[in-house]
C-alpha cells in the first residue's frame, strides 16, 4: 500500500477523523503553520499520530529516527510555513457492497469513465461528499490515478466516499443494473432536461472522459440521458462542474 | 518595419509577467487569434507545425499586423514552461477588460450577470468563465482586489470562454454593483451563510450573482449590497463546494428557472 504525502489541511484532518491509523506523521512548523494546520496538529496528537517539526530553520528540522513510514519523505526541509502530512492511500471497495442498499433507501452513485484530469478527479470526491453520493465507480486504465493531488483538492472528500476501482466500465454497469441501480448518461443530444429526471429512484451517474464525453458503448448502456444545457456540446462543461451539477440536481438540491 | 511595430508595442502592459506573458496551446491560441479581440503582441511557432494550422495562423498574422516566428520545440518549451505548447505560442499583452460603462449603457432587462469578488485561483477563475458561457450567462464582472488576472492558465481552464464572453472590470466592485441595483437588478450572494435554497430564490427577472473569494467568501462592503445570500443545501455529512462547482450550481439554476418560465408562459 503506498504513502501519500498530503498538503491540504482539510484532506489530512479527513484522514485523522476517519481512519487515523493510515496516518502515518503530521510534519509542521508550528511558528508559521496556519490555524486549520494546528488544528490538524491537535487532532492528530489527541488522535496518538506521530506529529513532528517541519521546514522552519535550516538545520533543525531533523529527520532521522522514523521508523515505518519509509519512502516519500526527503527533500522537504527548510521550506518555511509549510505542513505536510504522510497518509496510506484509503482501499477500495467490491461493487457489490458498493451498491448495496439502492433498492432500500435511492441514492446518486457515480462512475467516471477513464477520465484524465487528477484536479478533476479530487473536485467530483469533494462535490460527491458534499451532497451526499453513496459511491464511486474509477477506471483503472488510462485513467488519472488517486493521487496526492485528487486527494488534497478533494479536500478531505475522498475520505467519506467508498470508491471502487474497476478494469471493465461494462461489467459495472451491469452490476449496478442487477443491484437495483438506474444509469443515466449525459448529452447534447439528448431531449430532456436533467430536470426532468426522476429523483425517486437510485441512480448510476456516468461521467465521461474530459476530451470524448461518454463513449457511444456506454451510452448504450444507459436507461436515460439527459442534458444540461440547451447549447454546447457534451464536453463543453468543464467534466467536474458537469458531474457537480448532474449530482445536485440528482439529489434535489437545484 | 517590423522592428518599429514592435518598439511601439513593447510599451504596452503584457498579460502577467515578462516571463508568463506567453500563452500556449493550438485550441487557446487559435481561439484567441479568431475571436480577434486581444490581438497577440508576437506569434512563436515550432518548425514541425501542422501545415494546415500553420497556414491559418500565417493569415491571422498578416490580417493583424503580428509578427510572426518559427522556433525549434525546445526553445518553445522554455519560453511557456510547459512541454504541452502544441507547437504554438502567443505573447499576449494584458487582457482586454471591457469597461463597466460599456456594461451599464446594455438594456438590463434580462440580465443575467456574474460577478466575481476575489476569486484567486487561476483554475478557477478560469472554469467559472467557461461554465458562465456554456450555461448562457450575459458576462462576467470582476474587481481589482484579490482578483486573478486573466492568465495562460485561466484562457485555458476557460476552454477558450474568455474570448467569447463579455468579461467587465470594475475598480469599486460595491460601487459598480449599487449601480447595477439602480437598473432594477437583483444582486445576489453565494454564501455558505445563505438564508435562502438557490431553488426557492426567484431568478427569473435581471439578476446578478456574486462568487467570492475561496477562503473568506465575499467582501463586507459587497455583501452589504447584495439583495439577498443565496446557498446550496448540504446533503451529505461533510465538507463544503469548490467556488466552481458553487458558481455553476448557481448559473445552471438560473438558467433551469429561466426556461422553465419561458415554457409555462407558452403553454
Amino acid at each position: 500500500m503506498s504513502e501519500l504525502i498530503l498538503r491540504n489541511p482539510h484532506s489530512v484532518m479527513a484522514a485523522i477523523r476517519t481512519r487515523p491509523r493510515d496516518v502515518q506523521e503530521v510534519r509542521i512548523n508550528q511558528r508559521t503553520a496556519n490555524d486549520a494546520w494546528k488544528d490538524v496538529a491537535a487532532a492528530a496528537q489527541a488522535a496518538g499520530v506521530v506529529v513532528r517539526p517541519f521546514g522552519g530553520r535550516p538545520g533543525t528540522a531533523k529527520r532521522g529516527g522514523r521508523g515505518g513510514s519509509g519512502r516519500g519523505g526527503g527533500g522537504h526541509e527548510g521550506r518555511a510555513g509549510a505542513a505536510e502530512a504522510s497518509v496510506r492511500e484509503r482501499d477500495d471497495v467490491l461493487l457489490e457492497p458498493l451498491f448495496a442498499g439502492a433498492q432500500e433507501r435511492p441514492g446518486v452513485w457515480v462512475a467516471l469513465d477513464q477520465l484524465q484530469d487528477p484536479h478533476n478527479l479530487g473536485a467530483i470526491f469533494r462535490t460527491a461528499a458534499f451532497f451526499g453520493v453513496r459511491g464511486i465507480v474509477l477506471t483503472k486504465d488510462r485513467s488519472a490515478p488517486l493521487s496526492a493531488t485528487a486527494y488534497d483538492v478533494a479536500s478531505g472528500g475522498v475520505e467519506h466516499v467508498p470508491f471502487s476501482l474497476q478494469t471493465n466500465l461494462s461489467r459495472a454497469i451491469e452490476e449496478a443494473k442487477t443491484s437495483g441501480l438506474w444509469v443515466l448518461g449525459t448529452s447534447e443530444h439528448a431531449e430532456q432536461d436533467l430536470a426532468a429526471i426522476d429523483r425517486d429512484r437510485s441512480w448510476l451517474l456516468i461521467i465521461g472522459n474530459e476530451e470524448r464525453g461518454l463513449r457511444r458503448l456506454t451510452l448504450e448502456h444507459c436507461d436515460e440521458i439527459c442534458r444540461l444545457s440547451p447549447r454546447g456540446e457534451v464536453t463543453s462543461l468543464n467534466a467536474s462542474v458537469a458531474a457537480g451539477i448532474c449530482i445536485a440536481g440528482l439529489s434535489g438540491a437545484i | 518595419m517590423v522592428g518599429g511595430k514592435r518598439r511601439g508595442r513593447r510599451q504596452r502592459k503584457l498579460m502577467g509577467s515578462h516571463q508568463k506573458c506567453w500563452l500556449w496551446g493550438r485550441n487557446a491560441v487559435l481561439e484567441t487569434l479568431r475571436s480577434g479581440n486581444w490581438t497577440p503582441l508576437e506569434l512563436l511557432v515550432a518548425d514541425r507545425l501542422r501545415p494546415d494550422i500553420l497556414a491559418e495562423v500565417r493569415d491571422h498574422a498578416a490580417a493583424g499586423s503580428i509578427p510572426l516566428q518559427t522556433a525549434e520545440a525546445a526553445d518553445l518549451h522554455s519560453r511557456c514552461g510547459t512541454s504541452e505548447h502544441q507547437g504554438l505560442l502567443a505573447r499576449m499583452p494584458a487582457f482586454p477588460y471591457r469597461p463597466l460603462g460599456e456594461l451599464l449603457k446594455q438594456d438590463l432587462t434580462r440580465c443575467r450577470l456574474a460577478i466575481l469578488d476575489g476569486v484567486q485561483d487561476p483554475f478557477n477563475f478560469g472554469a467559472i468563465i467557461r461554465s458562465a458561457d456554456v450555461l448562457a450567462m450575459d458576462g462576467v464582472l470582476v474587481g481589482t482586489s484579490r482578483q486573478c488576472d486573466v492568465t495562460a492558465q485561466v484562457v485555458r481552464s476557460s476552454a477558450g470562454g474568455v474570448c467569447h464572453l463579455p468579461l467587465y472590470q470594475a475598480e469599486d466592485l460595491p460601487a459598480a454593483v449599487a449601480a447595477l441595483r439602480q437598473r432594477n437588478v437583483t444582486v445576489v450572494g453565494a454564501s455558505e451563510a445563505a438564508t435562502v435554497d438557490a431553488e426557492r430564490f426567484d431568478f427569473s427577472g435581471p439578476v446578478a450573482v456574486v462568487v467570492g473569494n475561496e477562503g473568506v467568501g465575499i467582501s463586507d462592503a459587497l455583501r452589504e449590497q447584495c439583495d439577498a445570500l443565496v446557498g446550496i443545501p448540504q446533503q451529505g455529512h461533510v465538507g463544503s463546494l469548490n467556488a466552481a462547482v458553487a458558481a455553476s450550481l448557481l448559473f445552471y439554476e438560473v438558467g433551469r428557472q429561466r426556461r422553465q418560465a419561458a415554457r409555462d408562459r407558452d403553454g
